[in-house]
């Protein structure tokens, strides 16, 4: 039984079918990195994954929580949301909030779990992505690495099963990039199931079980990414490795 | 021409408020006319006028003379005055922040049945004047039995007339929340009043708050209109003096500068409130 199941996806933009019958399968522990050109539909994929897109057909399931189309109701969305992380491009911290102030505020208000008590997963979080004297800091007196980070342990400290990371790096000076991919690559190895969309192919060769190719809207093609960048099977992902170089 | 108002008739400084010249003093006066100063503007039809001007004020750079010695007396009264209005500022303020949160969000989710309703209220507030509010408030209601003392009508009149306002500044406020901050929320499990009340209302009303201390500030300012319904706020005690005491200038200059003091300290005050209550953060 696979952590995080989708059968039949299916969403449109208006006209536009982005998804056309997505089904992906992920263990406990992969990390899956999706690839494709720009319209491609990995992100909008990934965006389905928590709801925060709604799907026009087809099935979610993640470890027991289930997002069907007749019945994506606010409750069954919740329970899918705190099954799934999600870490954004554009960080989006609470800028009202302290680092340390993000990291508890879900814990607490969705949770209801006890302040002190957040306060030390918060710590600990903050900890584990590299940044435990910047518990007081603000959004706008960090970098964007920093900001990064904070938003992987606000994500984190929700404790998901799986954790969604769409281009989290692409937002960020080059020089800040890898203090990012580094807390991935950490959690890689910690075995968090991971999900990912991104630019950084070098990045997703090295930390990826499984690397997936989405070229209109459909998974075009996937498996092991060594050999995937070894022998690409179809012409499609042969020039969209050719055009990275 | 200007300085021949009322001056031609000679009745005029015996009427004039402020000018308590006796019959002798004027008298007096008169005897010891001064030349009139050279026409300057060249027309001679005026220097009868100008005549009789310097007949009653010897130096016409010194027209008036400021008397102040009636403050002493009335300091009390001046001073409940300002707690009246301060109190009316500060209930008034706080209710109707209140009501413009809740309408704000009820505007913006359209929760029924008050999104609807907060249409209504607020665009009826808005587009009617504060003066007629209070009238339809103190005068209207009692016709439907509710029967208002002048200060719970004034106080509720402000209450909703600045409710209405800020109703739709701080949903200007919640409006321009970043979509990438819902969604973050949304990703962490947040249900929609939990993202109301701890990602969107702290960054909104500090977005707005400038906006909200100036329409608080001109809350303030309007609450002189209450005077009407006999509240016993600033406004009402300066008409109370001047009608004793007949210095209408200088009663009303001096509440002037109450209403300005009064408005600074106001919009101080806001400041802080921003400043400790909303930010909540130590240093920038």
């Amino acid at each position: 039984m696979p952590l995080v199941s989708t059968n039949r996806l299916h969403k449109f933009f208006g006209k536009n079918h982005v998804l056309r019958g997505i089904k992906l399968d992920v263990e406990e522990g992969e990390v899956v990195t999706i690839v494709g050109r720009s319209g491609s539909g990995k992100s909008t994929l990934l965006r389905t994954l928590n709801g925060l897109e709604s799907i026009d057909d087809g099935i979610i399931e993640v470890d027991g929580a289930k997002l069907e189309v007749d019945c994506a109701d606010a409750a069954s969305l919740r329970a899918l949301r705190l099954k799934v992380g999600m870490v954004f491009q554009q960080f989006n911290l609470f800028p009202h909030l302290s680092a340390g102030q993000n990291v508890m505020l879900a814990p607490q208000v969705v949770k209801g779990t006890a302040k002190n008590e957040t306060e030390d997963i918060a710590r600990r979080m903050l900890e584990r992505v590299g940044l435990a004297e910047k518990f007081d800091a603000f959004p706008d007196q960090l970098s964007g690495g920093q900001q990064q980070r904070v938003a992987i342990a606000r994500a984190l400290a929700m404790s998901p099963k799986v954790l969604l990371c769409d281009e989290i790096t692409s937002a960020l000076d080059p020089e800040l990039v890898n203090e990012v991919l580094g807390v991935v690559r950490q959690l890689a190895s910690e075995g968090m199931t991971l999900i990912m969309v991104t630019h950084e192919m070098r990045f997703a060769r090295e930390v990826s079980d499984k690397l997936v190719f989405m070229h209109e809207g459909k998974i075009h093609e996937s498996g092991d990414p060594q050999a995937m960048f070894a022998r690409p099977e179809t012409p499609e992902f042969a020039s969209f490795i050719g055009s990275l170089n | 021409m200007r300085r021949c108002r009322g001056i031609c008739d000679p009745e005029a400084p015996l009427t004039t408020p402020g000018l308590p010249l006796s019959g002798e003093e004027t008298t007096d006066r008169l005897l010891h006319r001064q030349p009139p100063p050279p026409d300057k503007g060249g027309l001679g039809g005026l220097n009868y006028c100008t005549d009789t001007f310097v007949a009653i004020h010897p130096d016409p750079t010194m027209s008036y003379q400021f008397d102040f010695t009636f403050v002493p007396d009335y300091a009390g009264m001046l001073a409940q005055g300002v707690a009246y209005t301060v109190g009316l500022t500060v209930v008034g303020g706080t209710l109707g922040i209140g009501i413009g949160i809740a309408g704000a969000i009820s505007r913006l989710w359209n929760v029924r049945p008050f999104g609807e309703l907060y249409r209504y209220y607020v665009e009826l507030f808005r587009n009617t004047p504060f003066l007629v509010q209070l009238f339809l408030i103190f005068f209207g209601l009692p016709s439907l039995g509710i029967k208002l003392e002048a200060w719970q009508a004034a106080i509720l009149a402000m209450v909703l007339n600045l409710g209405a306002y800020s109703t739709e500044i701080i949903r200007a406020g919640l409006q321009a929340t970043p979509r990438g901050q819902l969604e973050a929320a949304d990703s962490l499990a947040f249900t929609r009043w939990q993202i109301f009340l701890h990602v969107m209302l702290r960054p909104a009303l500090r977005k707005v708050w400038p906006a909200l201390s100036s329409q608080v500030v001109i809350t303030m300012l309007g609450s002189s209109v209450c005077s009407q319904i006999s509240t016993e706020e600033l406004t009402f005690v300066a008409n109370f003096i001047q009608s004793r005491n007949f210095r209408a200038f200088e009663t009303y200059f001096l509440t002037t500068g109450m209403y300005f003091a009064l408005a600074l300290l106001i919009r101080q005050a806001m400041h802080f409130i921003g400043r400790y209550l909303i930010v909540r953060r130590p240093s920038r």
